[in-house]
Order: structure tokens, then sequence, then C-alpha cells
């Protein structure tokens, strides 16, 4: 502002304009505008120019904007789709992107970067890679599946129609497909190709033939098009990840062509090559194209209609084989991924390493952290049991333990086990146990806005609970095989079992360290003492103690943080401070024991 | 909007149900994560989707802009990141992105909030005197926007949308002093038109 009786500056006049002066300066352009009055004006102006385009653009123009075209469909799905493997390469390259894109001299970083490697491959590679890989465009495309069967199940009595159009060499075929998801119920049309019907009982001999074809390699007949089928025909991620894959991009469009990896001889029945095309706006697969490995033709499937119809304006007919009792329903109307079948080798050997294989391939799907499966050993082999969030997850890792011989699965969706325990239901919390958190204070100090205190102790909370459950699965781990002395494990499967243990243990100590350091600014620095401390006999015994700690300490963080904790006896802020401080620095002393090899003290 | 309540242990339950109760915690905290992101989706996707069809003028590709800012929240908010104001987060991430779909589809970002007619409030108004001085107004309005540049547009648009000065250096990624200079340019500019 400028001394004496001159006008204010224009920058002032301005941010008096848009409310934003401190209180001294408010006070001291009140007292120049009392001396010199020609400032008032200026400001008024500013006023008046703000409101008014203020008015124009959440009024004329923000009705000039057309909706959405696609009207925010697809973004749920993908949103389910992130949330279903966020660690995958390509969410983490985003994720990384995606922090630095208001930070524009390390996007240039990342950018040229990424632009040297770029060519550093092309240089070396002839074939270049796709923008979008399979391995995606299948997860979100059954992420969007899993998500629309989900909103089927809350209407009831909604039924899915999909006609498809099959083509083998000449022989045409149209089926139509009326599923009701809810009650997992399928009944199937079929017509010739000119639309004259077929005998509605049986099928056209092209029909079974193709059951019996699309069964042998694994695929799923009943919903040929599904993307979890094929996901599962490629037996998980780890063969996915062997299979040639193109993808193209075009007419709104996405065609996957996956070979699986030559081997010879192929059996009969096999699918050799495979087109998958996906719409890019929702993720539905609208076409395949099916080779196999036998001399017969190729098989085309093209859908040209899916439809959702109220069951009450169906036909008498499909309206009754539907609601027919389920053992009526045609063989394979219900869609289950196929059980495992391998004969179990019962030696005590093969049960030592069918199990750590188990845990390994539950390992690479983030499957064995406690909570969805249990690996149990049984009489006649080893059992995989366990509840998981989804039909999708369960098929996902039923596909994966199929490799392993010996392995019984028991897998069920939170659904079906809830369909189980009828009549089960949770008590309410009680109204007494909720309080405010304890560091309410401090973090509305750290974090004003709601929104980013929320994500904050989400975020905190979810560091402490994510190196809890590496506790409890290294715990888990400790019981099978080489910490209890066991030598029968063959070296691959002994590096597996290490490489399991190191995974855990350095997760853990990663989000501790993310824990610690959020919870600084609010609770202080912990450091760890390790002459505090007794030391335990074995690595084991020392990891229980972590776990054990680790609980305390979550609980501890918890009640800190968040305003349902649940009752505690302790509420002073201060002592729980000091308590989480102790629990810190004897974790932080216990972890650096647990950096040293496990089986040397076993 | 409504505040998320954080993930909690549910009364001692990781003690009691032991290796049993992790996992479902981590998935119990994802759909509470899913939640806060579908809540922050649904308040902030209409002016962020404005904003961005300022700037490419194409519904579907402002559409693909939104959901994509919000996807990076959902995984930025997942990895922890510290966010201090959620909205001009996504705003900010909404803005570089349309400038970096602009050099890559090649298109001007025009920020052009004056371009098509289209039906006004004024075509609303009974009394056709009022309407015919609405409809100068709003044309002598559109010409003073036309003279602005696109800095000074945005910087109109943002603060009609209710961001600060400071949050809106944040977003555009300049100085707060460069942002009041651009306001009061651009309202000299258009009170130059409209007087």
């Amino acid at each position: 502002m400028s001394s004496g009786n001159a006008r204010p500056d224009d920058d002032l006049l301005l941010r008096a304009a848009l409310g934003e002066l401190s209180e001294e300066e408010a006070t001291r352009l009140a007292q120049c505008l009392a001396e010199c009055p020609d400032g008032d004006p200026v400001a008024a102006e500013y006023r008046q120019s703000l409101q008014e385009f203020k008015e124009f653009y959440q009024g004329e123009f923000q009705q000039s904007v057309p909706e959405p075209p696609h009207a925010w469909r697809g973004f749920y799905g993908k949103l389910a789709a992130q949330r279903q493997h966020p660690f995958t390469l390509g969410a983490r390259l985003r994720a990384v992107w995606g922090g630095w894109t208001h930070q524009p001299s390390l996007a240039w970083v990342a950018a040229v970067t990424c632009m040297v490697v770029a060519a550093l491959l092309i240089g070396t590679r002839l074939n270049h890679a796709p923008r979008v890989s399979a391995h995606e465009v299948l997860e979100r495309a059954a992420a969007a599946e899993e998500q629309a069967e989900e909103a089927l199940h809350v209407f009831s009595g909604a039924v899915v129609c999909q006609t498809l159009e099959v083509r083998v060499g000449a022989r045409r075929l149209t089926r139509t497909v009326y599923r009701d998801v809810a009650r997992h119920r399928q009944v199937d049309r079929w017509s010739a190709r000119d639309g004259g019907p077929l005998r509605q009982d049986a099928q056209p001999p092209l029909a079974t033939e193709l059951a019996g074809r699309f069964k042998s390699a694994r695929l799923n007949w009943s919903d040929p098009l599904s993307p979890v089928s094929i996901q599962t025909w490629l037996g998980g991620r780890a063969k996915l990840d062997q299979a040639q894959e193109t993808v193209r991009e075009e007419d709104g469009v996405y065609t996957i062509t996956l070979r699986t990896p030559a081997s010879a001889p192929a059996p009969q029945n096999v699918v050799t090559e495979t087109d998958f095309v996906v719409r890019m706006t929702d993720y539905h697969p609208v076409a395949a194209r099916f080779q196999f490995s036998s001399d017969a033709d190729e098989v085309d499937l093209t859908e040209t209609r899916y439809e959702i119809h109220p069951v009450q304006s169906l036909e008498a007919s499909v309206r009754s084989e539907l609601d027919a009792p389920l053992a009526h329903q045609p063989a394979g109307a219900v869609k289950e991924p196929a059980t495992v079948a391998s004969e179990p080798d019962t030696t005590p050997e093969s049960i030592e390493n069918v199990e750590i294989r188990a845990l390994y391939a539950l390992h690479q799907r983030r499957a064995d952290l406690g909570g969805e499966t249990e690996v149990k050993r049984t009489a006649d082999g080893v059992t995989v049991s366990g509840v998981v969030v989804s039909r999708r997850r369960k098929q996902e890792l039923v596909a994966a333990l199929r490799l392993i011989p010996g392995i019984r699965t028991d897998i069920e969706t939170a659904e079906q086990a809830a369909a189980r325990q009828t009549g089960t239901t949770t008590a309410p919390q009680s109204a007494a146990a909720i309080e405010l958190p304890a560091l309410e204070k401090a973090l509305v100090e750290n974090f004003p806005e709601q929104g980013a205190r929320d994500a904050f102790v989400l975020g905190t909370i979810e560091c402490s609970q994510q190196a809890l459950v590496r506790g409890f699965a290294l715990q888990r781990l400790l019981r099978t095989a080489p910490a209890r002395g066991g030598t029968a494990l063959s070296p691959e499967v002994r590096r597996e079992w290490r490489e399991m243990a190191t995974e855990h243990r350095r997760d853990m100590e990663t989000q501790l360290d993310r824990l610690f350091d959020r919870m600084t600014p609010l609770a202080g620095a912990v450091t760890a003492q390790p002459d505090r401390i007794p030391r335990a006999a074995s690595w084991a015994e020392t990891e229980a103690e972590v776990t054990r700690d680790l609980q305390a300490l979550d609980k501890l963080v918890t009640r800190l943080m968040s305003a349902s904790a649940g009752p505690v006896e302790e509420r002073d802020p201060a002592t729980l401070i000091r308590q989480y401080q102790d629990l810190g620095s004897r974790i932080r002393a216990r972890i650096a024991r647990l950096r040293e090899e496990p089986d040397e003290h076993n | 909007m409504a505040s998320t309540p954080p993930i909690t242990d549910r009364e001692g339950g990781l003690c009691s149900l032991g290796s049993a109760s992790g996992e479902l915690i981590a998935l119990d905290r994802q759909r509470r994560l899913m939640a806060l992101i579908e809540g922050y989706f649904e308040e902030f996707r209409r002016p962020v989707y404005v904003y961005v069809f300022s700037m490419c003028r194409c519904p579907g590709r402002a559409e693909e802009i939104t959901q994509d800012a919000f996807l990076r929240l959902h995984v930025a908010m997942g990895r922890g990141e510290q966010i201090s104001s959620v909205r001009s987060w996504v705003f900010r991430v909404a803005h570089n992105l349309a400038i970096n779909e602009g050099k890559k589809h090649r298109f001007e970002v025009t920020n052009s909030i004056d371009g098509e007619e289209s039906a006004s409030p004024s075509d609303l108004l009974p009394n056709p005197e009022e309407r015919v001085l609405s409809e100068e107004r709003s044309t002598r309005f559109r010409q003073g926007l036309s003279t602005l540049t696109n800095h000074q547009r945005q910087c109109m648009q943002l603060r009609a949308e209710g961001f600060q000065t400071q949050q809106i250096a944040d977003i555009l990624q300049i100085s707060r002093s460069g942002v009041v200079d651009t306001l009061q340019r651009a309202m000299k500019r258009l009170r130059k038109v409209m007087v």
C-alpha cells in the first residue's frame, strides 16, 4: 500500500474485492480509503466484475455445456479394476505419473527418461509392445463384468438377454441366453440363422459338439464371452505372461489376440489362438474367435444383443425354465470354474512341497495375507479353503492352484458363505463405544480440511494394518516345513519359502517406516532402543513377539486416530502417546533382529 | 461432503480372530477408500468436467480426463499421499491432463467459454424488453471474454468456482501474485468492453 494520502494499490483493492485481506491489511485499507475515497469505486468495480462473471459462468455457460456422452459409465468399472489390482506395474506407473502431473519439472524428467527407454526398446526389439496389455484389458473387462453382475443382484427378477451369432465354418447358429444372475439360472434358445425356431427341448448337434469342445478346452460354454472364462483358460496370471499377446485398438474396440506357447505334440481340442474383442467404452466383450489345436473349424462368436429385462416380460416357457428347480437346469448352466482333479500324492515329502507351492501361488496373488484363504494339510493331501470377496477372485485363485498337483480347493464367495450361514447377524456397535479420537485436536490442527484429514487417517491406519497383516503372514509361514527343520524340501521350494519370508519382513518394515513417519508430527519420532529388550531365543520367537507388539500398536494407533476405536481403558492422549513410543521403539529394535536369516535360528 | 469414518479394529477383532482378520480389514479399508473416492467423484465431477470441457471443447475427451483425474486421486490416496485440498488437487491434475491431451492430440487448449451460442437464461424472461437487455448484456459479455487470454479466462473460471488465489496459483502452477495480476488485467479488459 502506498503511504500517506495516496490512492491504495490496485492489488490491494482487488484482494479486498476477493475477500482475501488479512485483518491488518483490511484495517489499513479502511484507513486509507477514509483518507482517499478514490479507491472505493475501483474496489466496487472489481467486485461487480467478479460477480457478473460468476453469474455468467455458473448460469449461462454451465447450462450450455453438453452432458458427458457416456454418462460417466465405465468409471466405476475402472475404479473397481484399480482396486482389485493396485500393485500391477501399469498401475504403479500410472500412480507415479499421477503424482507428478502437478510437478512439471519431474514430469519432464520422467518423459525424457521414458523416451530414452522406448528408443532403446525399439532399437533392440522389432515387435512393438502394445499400448494396453491384454492382461490389463482382461482385468478391466472382468471387473466391469463383476460390477454389472453385482448390480444385477440388487434387482431381483432382472434377467440378462444375450444373443450370440455362432459360426463354425459354413455352419451357423443363433443362440439366445436368458441368464438370471441373482439365482444362477440360465436358459438357452437356439435358432437357425434365418430365424426359424428349432425344437426348444434339445440342443442342435452343433451346440452339443461345441459344448464338448469348450469343456475339454476348459472354456466356459455357458458364458463363452466372459473375460473371466478367458482368464481361467489361460490358467491365471503366470500363464498369461507366457502367452504371446497383441492388442489392437480400432473402431472403439480392443482386439486381443492370444496365442499360447507352442508345445508339441499339442493335445486335441486345446485352444491355440483366440481373438477377444472388448468394447472400449465399458469393457464389455462383444466377440471372440477360438482356434483349436484339432483341425476343426474356428469358432466365431459375435454378440448381437445384450439387454436386461424383467422376468415377467419373458415368454412363459423361458420363465418356467428359469423358475424350475436347479436339478432341472441344463448342465453347465451355472457358471462355476472347473475344480482341481489332479491325483494327490500323499507321501510326506510331497505334502511339504505342495503346501509351500500352494502358499507361493497364493502369495503371488496377494492371497496369503490372512482372511481370504487357509492352507491345511489333510490325510489325503493339502486343502486350500477360504472365503473371498467375489466370484472373479475365487476363479482367479482356483485357476492359480489348479496347476499344483494334489491340491483340493474349498473356496467360496462371501455371498455363498452368507447364504450358507443364514440367520447370523452382526451385533450393532454400542453407542457408548464411540468417542472422539485421542489425537483429534492435533489432527484438526494439521489437517483443517475434512477430506485431507480422512485421507491421512485412512492412510496411517492402513500402514499399521498392513504391517500387522505381514506379521501374521510371517507367523503362518514359520509353521510350515523349513521353520520346523524340515529337510525334505526341494531346493526350488526352499527358495520360494525364503523369498516369501524376505518379502513379508521387508514389507512389514516399509509399512512401519511409513507409519512412524506419518505419526511423527502428531506423536513424535520413534527410535529403536535395542539394549532395553531381552534377546529372544530364536528367530521365530522374535517374530512372534513382533507380531504381538504389532497387534497392540495397531489398536493404539486406531485409538489415537479413529472416532470408533471401541472401548479402551486409557483416554489420556499423553499416556497413549507414551505407550505408542515405547511400543514403536520395541518393535524397531526387534525387527532389526528379523533381518538375519530365519533358518539359522531354528 | 460427509466425512467417512476411518477403518478401525473391530474391538480387538484382530486379536481374537488371529490370522483370519488381516485381509478382511485390508478389504474393508479398500471399500471405504472406494466409497470416499465415489463420494468425491459424485460431488466434484460436474465442475471438473465443465472446466475441462472449456479447455478442450470435446465432451468425450472431457469426460475421459475427468474420470482419469479421479482414478489418479484413488491411486494417490491409496498410497497415503497427503492431499491438503482434494478439490484443488483434482482440478490441478485435470488441468494438467487436459494440457497433455491437447499436446497429444494437437488440439488447441482454447478455454473458450465465449464460443458457441446456446440457449441462455434470457430466453426464459417473460418481458421482451428485459429479454433484449439481457441478450445485449450477454453478447457484450461474450465479446469481453473473447478479448481475454487463455490464462486470464482460466483464472476467472477458477475464481468463479470459488477457489482462493493461492489455490488458483497451485492449480495453474504460477505464483499467487501472478494470479492477482492476471485477474486484475482480466477484469480491466472486461470492464473496458462492458462499460
